[in-house]
């Protein structure tokens, strides 16, 4: 399997998580685990082809896995991924929280203060 | 909508007149303005006052890359508005310090970055300014009951 880079996985797990359907379907996998394919097409009203579609766009972030038992495929939501989306909106946070600790360090421990 | 926010909140044990004008001294911006921890101070020109620009020249190798804006809206001490200058984009961006005085010697600080991705969606946003800053004053006081 080709690695990703770190961007490359951010784009494709903030894509497939832009469409409500489908973050609808990884909030019911979260919730009730392992899914067969055919359960959730009947949950959603959707055809087999359609959520078979967003469920190949999940897979393909990294979002779900599939097993294949016997003629059965069996879904299940895998959010390790979403470590890349949490350090990308951490380090964008994180310019602010280090320039208060900064300020904070300055304010408090500085002595060298013009006041 | 894919403008971006960004809040930080932190209470500090100062004054808040003192933590207040940490943000319009250059003196003191250059201590706390850091590009990395670790990293030089960088240079910096502060004109800190209503419509006033300040700017920072952050020391990244051989190169300075230079951060600038103007101080929007100078309410001491309890509110600051800048806008921040990225020469990375074009894009607006505007960043928005709420302060409350929690006891003579501690201040709670609300930072809120708002990136505008142009200047159309900036005037969009502009009628959401009011509630998105009602709403953080509100949470900083109830925080604080």
């Amino acid at each position: 399997m080709v690695e990703k880079s770190e961007n490359e996985q951010l784009t494709d797990v903030l894509k497939a998580t832009s469409d409500p359907t489908r973050r609808a379907l990884l909030t019911q996998l979260v919730q009730q685990g392992p899914t067969k394919v055919t359960d959730l097409a009947g949950y959603y009203e959707m055809s087999l082809n359609a959520i078979s579609k967003h469920i190949k766009v999940l897979e393909s972030a990294g979002l779900v896995t599939r097993k294949t038992i016997g003629r059965t495929h069996w879904i299940e939501a895998n959010l390790t991924v979403l470590t890349e989306v949490e350090n990308w909106f951490r380090q964008l946070k994180s310019i602010w929280e280090l320039r208060m600790d900064q300020l904070e360090n300055l304010l408090t421990k500085g002595d060298d203060n013009d006041d | 909508m894919t403008d971006l926010m960004v809040n930080v909140s932190r209470e500090i044990n100062a004054p808040i007149e003192k933590v207040f004008d940490a943000w319009l001294d250059a003196k003191t911006l250059s201590r706390f303005m850091l590009p990395m921890p670790g990293m030089p101070e960088p240079r910096t020109e502060c004109d800190g006052k209503q419509g006033g620009r300040f700017s920072i020249f952050m020391k990244v190798g051989d190169d300075e890359i230079p951060h600038s804006g103007t101080f929007l809206e100078v309410d001491r001490p309890n509110k600051l508005v800048f806008s921040w200058e990225s020469p990375f984009s074009t894009d607006g961006s505007t960043v928005t310090l709420l302060l409350n005085s929690i006891s003579e010697n501690r201040t709670k600080i609300d930072l809120t970055h708002i990136k505008f991705p142009d200047e159309e969606s900036r005037s969009n946003h502009e009628g959401g300014w009011g509630c998105i800053l009602e709403k953080l004053d509100e949470i900083s006081t109830t925080a604080l009951a």
